[in-house]
């Protein structure tokens, strides 16, 4: 577990103001953000790598504030993963293990068994530059995993992949914290990446947390809506088909999503872009979009020529729609209006 | 652009010229008969292992303590550094009589460092130790500068990441950042070796003798002229850029 408590750290004339954040053991936190908001920064002060100005970090209840960074139990995988080029894999990856004196037979089976479970076994003799990007990631992996650590600090470790890696590093982050059940705290600037692995998430901004909980929460703030653009990201699971049309529950709502290359049970991110959204006054009948529900607007915000509107569908479902400013007076929006949104099966996209 | 390549290359080849004929005047200015004749001298022989040794150990000095200076000055910010770089830089500038006359002023038998040191059995003017000094003085920037760069060319998260596995910060300097600066620390020691090898105005101030090689060229050219000074120069010489070329082959080879 690791939990920050009013964080403040001063780089230059750049501040990590007041920070705040927690990960119970076995959540993946991703902190999403844009870049230059101090997310690297935030992980450097976590590993012990920077010094902060005041405020607490502390690991399984044990204050580390002031420990160096041997002495707390964080792991860190940078952006470039950093590894040794005058090791080859094998060392690598045994280095912590040589360190905390086990021996030579020890040290095999442990770095063979890592090695196993990520793939890497037949890499374990080649120096790092004889490696793909892709698996120079999974040796990273291996060696912040070889140790059992407290938890794992990720900065951006996609961002250095080609993007066709991208997605199977992230089913390889998911599959390895499903079996091994890790704590991470994960930064990245990619919300699908944030969607997909996140059992909990924060939204940073110039300097500050500016919200911590579901990702559904944090994509809900105006910061996130700035930095995003007003898509809605809607997180589910598969429960099956029907004429060829997936079924996914989302927080209790089933929403039909023209796509069926998932498995049922599968945890999924659909995006739906805000002007896919109808707004209807009415129920409507016989017509051919397959989403249709009643929701209860909860804010209107100006967007130029157009009007944002929330809304919330049943307990936990919120979506963005635009409509033009006309078409908000013709339906007589306002707060707590009673209405009926609308979308295509093929405008639910999967991330 | 050929026209400027064409000015480049005329203006490049003149330098060239300059820098390679003084080995070519050498070479051709040199009579066998008296190389063999030094070749068999034993004064020459002495003077030369004398060089030899006494430019291993101040590279040797030079690496124990210079080198973590230069991490320090890489890796660190504190009050001070530029002055402390600046000092590092001093002996480039300051001509190599003057070196000499610095350290009889600092070490020498008069003084109280020098008295101090004689105690303990360590004498700086005219000895062993006194070229030692010298050669430590003069070659001092271009190892520290030379290694400094070479830590500061590591990426940071290198070092980072041992310690979050684990390493202590001597543990991560001996097992990570030493190795990864490897290439460095050689070319360093390598420059210092090399400049401690071509020092003499120090040298004819604070320790003329045990007479070095470069001192013993000085005196055979006053006292003999310049056809043994030819003879001895040109084995120093042979002895100088063939073990720098091995050195750098095998640098290279590493590379």
């Amino acid at each position: 577990m690791i939990k920050v408590t009013n964080l403040n750290v001063r780089v230059g004339p750049f501040k990590l103001k007041n920070i705040s954040l927690m990960a119970g053991s076995g959540d993946y936190l991703v902190v999403l953000g844009p870049s230059g908001v101090g997310k690297t920064i935030l992980l450097e002060c976590l590993a012990g790598l920077r010094k902060v100005e005041s405020g607490k970090i502390f690991v399984n209840d044990v204050d580390v504030t002031k420990e160096p960074p041997e002495r707390r139990g964080l792991v860190f995988v940078p952006q470039n993963y950093a590894l040794w080029p005058h090791m080859s894999v094998y060392g690598n990856i045994g280095y912590p293990l040589k360190l905390r004196g086990m021996g030579k037979e020890e040290i095999r089976l442990r770095v063979e068994e890592i090695a196993e479970k990520l793939g890497i076994a037949d890499l374990l003799h080649r120096r790092p530059s004889a490696l793909s990007g892709g698996e120079q990631q999974r040796v990273a992996l291996a060696r912040a995993l070889v140790t059992k650590p407290k938890a794992i600090l990720l900065d951006e470790p996609t961002a250095a992949l080609h993007p066709s890696l991208r997605s199977s590093a992230w089913r390889l982050l998911k599959s390895l914290h499903k079996r091994l059940g890790f704590t991470a705290v994960h930064v990245t600037h990619d919300v699908a990446e944030a969607s997909y692995l996140a059992t909990k998430a924060a939204f940073m901004w110039e300097g500050k947390i500016v919200k911590e909980g579901a990702l559904e929460e944090i994509l809900s703030t105006k910061e996130a809506s700035t930095y995003l653009g007003d898509t809605n990201y809607l997180r589910g699971v598969v429960k099956g088909t029907e004429n060829e049309v997936m079924l996914v529950d989302i927080g209790g709502k089933v929403l039909r999503v023209a796509d069926h290359n998932f498995n049922i049970g599968e945890e999924i991110t659909l995006a739906l872009r805000p002007e896919d959204i109808v707004l209807l006054k009415e129920q409507p009948h016989a017509v051919s979009a397959m989403n249709i529900m009643p929701a209860v607007i909860t804010g209107i915000e100006a967007r130029g020529a157009l009007v944002l509107i929330k809304a919330k569908i049943g307990k936990s479902l919120r979506l963005k729609a635009y409509v033009t400013k006309a078409s908000a007076d013709h339906l007589g929006i306002k707060e707590k209006t009673k209405i009926y949104m609308m979308f295509k099966a093929s405008a639910l996209k999967p991330v | 652009m050929r026209k400027v390549i064409a000015v480049f290359g005329l203006v490049s080849a003149i330098i060239l010229i300059y820098l390679t004929y003084p080995f070519i005047a050498l070479l051709l200015a040199a009579n066998p008969n008296i190389i063999k004749e030094v070749m068999g001298i034993r004064e020459a022989l002495n003077a030369l292992v004398l060089s030899l040794a006494a430019a291993t150990t101040s590279t040797l000095i030079l690496l124990s303590f210079g080198t973590p200076l230069a991490y320090l000055l890489a890796r660190h910010e504190f009050r001070g550094k530029g002055l402390i770089e600046s000092i590092i830089d001093l002996p480039l500038v300051v001509p190599h009589a003057v070196v000499g006359i610095m350290l009889l002023s600092a070490f020498g038998p008069r003084t109280t460092l020098g008295g101090l040191l004689k105690s303990l059995g360590l004498v700086i003017a005219d000895s062993y130790w006194g070229i030692v000094a010298a050669f430590i003085f003069v070659s001092a920037p271009l190892l520290i500068d030379t290694v400094r760069e070479g830590f500061a060319s590591i990426n940071i998260y290198l070092e980072g990441v041992a310690r979050t596995l684990g390493a202590g910060p001597g543990k991560t300097f001996l097992t990570i950042s030493l190795p990864l600066a490897a290439r460095s620390v050689f070319t360093g020691s390598l420059l210092a070796w090399a400049r401690a090898m071509s020092e003499v105005g120090a040298l004819l101030i604070i320790a003329y003798y045990p007479k070095t090689i470069n001192v013993l060229i000085v005196e055979w050219f006053n006292t003999y002229g310049l056809g043994y000074a030819i003879a001895l120069t040109l084995v120093l010489l042979s002895i100088s850029i063939t073990t720098f070329v091995i050195l750098r082959t095998v640098l290279r080879w590493r590379g």
